[in-house]
């Protein structure tokens, strides 16, 4: 199984034109990664699950459902956090210049794959 | 103008424009200036949460370096929720609870970033506020107190040299007589006349070259995003620079010109009508 989830994200990166990728459990521990050396992996874990989740409580205190995805924008790209229903957590790594329409669209393709393989 | 009131109304434009249900002004995460829809316990819980977003999305610069956060944004089917860092301790927090425009949510805010870094001073007195122990209320008073205070200094001043230099005229100069201060008072009148006449020529020549205020331009622009959505920059300047359009010698035949070219754009015939209400009553 970890070798389909490596194979999914490895998709992403690929098609979308991303520099890494991490799925993460929903209390914050990788499952499995295709990141760049430099980057420490459990913390963007650690990170994607805290952050969604604090995004989440505003979305609940509001009674406004799920929130669906979350991606912070720096001069140097993009970090994309989406949650799969209540399993997991998918980060995506983005340089500044990636066509983020296209990033959504094979991100969104991604998590519903893992969403299959995570039953 | 008092810079934190015009700040409370830079806040207050960007709430409607984006027709957010709260936003927010915070400094080192904490909330300092809150225009919000909500109210008691439910606002308390709303500033804690979003709080604590912006506390953990400003560890991203550990996660990697040099990041140079610019915004973070989430997005469900019935809310947005929008954090903008003007710098590394100021940052705007905004919930809207509805279907979201993305990029005008993005262009309000950094209408509202680059305003406020047009003054560093005020933006560096702002970071240094101990937020916990001070009020926006008192802030508002006390600039307007101490303005108020230091006008009153300045009339009393004015008030003393006249009475002084008045003191000293009376035991040198004459009183003047009634002819000469009757025509004092004709001279003065033909002499504030004139220069009212000249006044009047200015604005009419000004009125007549149909000068327009560049600013408009940015209304036009925001009116069309929210139409068009997020390619609607590109077509705007594109336009602009077709149309030969000088910002600093905007005429009102240009806009005329513009607005219709931006409304040619627009395919559906609901959006074009708003569209062209909106921009009709810049003019």
């Amino acid at each position: 199984m970890a070798r389909n989830f490596n194979e999914v994200l490895n998709i992403v990166i690929r098609d979308a034109g991303a520099e890494g990728a991490v799925l993460v459990s929903p209390d914050g521990l990788a499952i499995a990664s295709v990141l760049p050396a430099n980057v420490d992996e459990d913390r963007v874990a650690a990170m994607g699950a805290a952050i969604l989740s604090l995004g989440e409580r505003v979305a609940t205190e509001l009674e406004k459902g799920e929130l669906e995805q979350l991606y912070v924008k720096g001069t140097k790209g993009y970090m994309i956090f989406t949650g799969i229903k209540d399993m997991a957590v998918l980060g995506v790594l983005a340089p500044a210049d990636a066509k983020l329409g296209l990033l959504l669209m094979e991100i969104k393709r991604a998590a519903k794959q893992i969403e299959e393989l995570l039953g | 103008m008092n810079p934190f009131k015009e700040l409370l109304k830079n806040l207050e434009n960007l709430k409607e424009n984006t027709e957010a249900s709260f936003t927010g002004i915070f400094i080192n995460t904490k909330p300092f200036l809150v225009i919000s829809d909500y109210e008691g316990k439910k606002r308390a819980n709303i500033e804690e949460k979003l709080s604590h977003l912006i506390e953990k999305s400003l560890e991203i610069e550990e996660v990697m370096e040099d990041f140079g956060k610019k915004y973070t944004y989430a997005e469900g089917e019935e809310i947005a929720i929008f954090i903008f860092y003007i710098n590394d301790s100021i940052t705007i927090g905004t919930i809207i609870e509805k279907k979201p425009r993305f990029a005008l949510i993005l262009l309000e805010h950094e209408i509202m970033s680059n305003k406020l870094k047009e003054k560093p001073d005020f933006l560096k007195e702002l970071s240094l506020l101990d937020v916990e122990n001070i009020s926006i209320e008192e802030l508002l008073k006390d600039r307007e107190e101490k303005i108020e205070t230091k006008e009153v200094e300045q009339e009393e001043e004015e008030e003393e040299k006249t009475e002084i230099y008045v003191e000293k005229d009376d035991t040198i100069e004459e009183v003047p007589s009634l002819e000469d201060l009757i025509q004092e008072s004709i001279e003065e009148y033909k002499k504030l006349h004139q220069e009212e006449k000249e006044l009047e020529k200015k604005v009419k020549e000004e009125r007549s070259s149909n000068y327009v205020d560049p600013v408009v331009l940015e209304h036009i622009e925001k009116e069309f995003v929210k139409e068009i959505g997020p390619i609607a920059k590109l077509i705007f300047n594109r336009k602009v620079s077709e149309l030969n359009i000088n910002p600093k010698q905007l005429k009102t035949e240009d806009i005329v010109l513009l607005i219709q070219e931006l409304a040619k754009e627009i395919r559906l015939e609901d959006r074009k009508e708003k569209f062209l209400n909106e921009t009709n009553d810049l003019l």
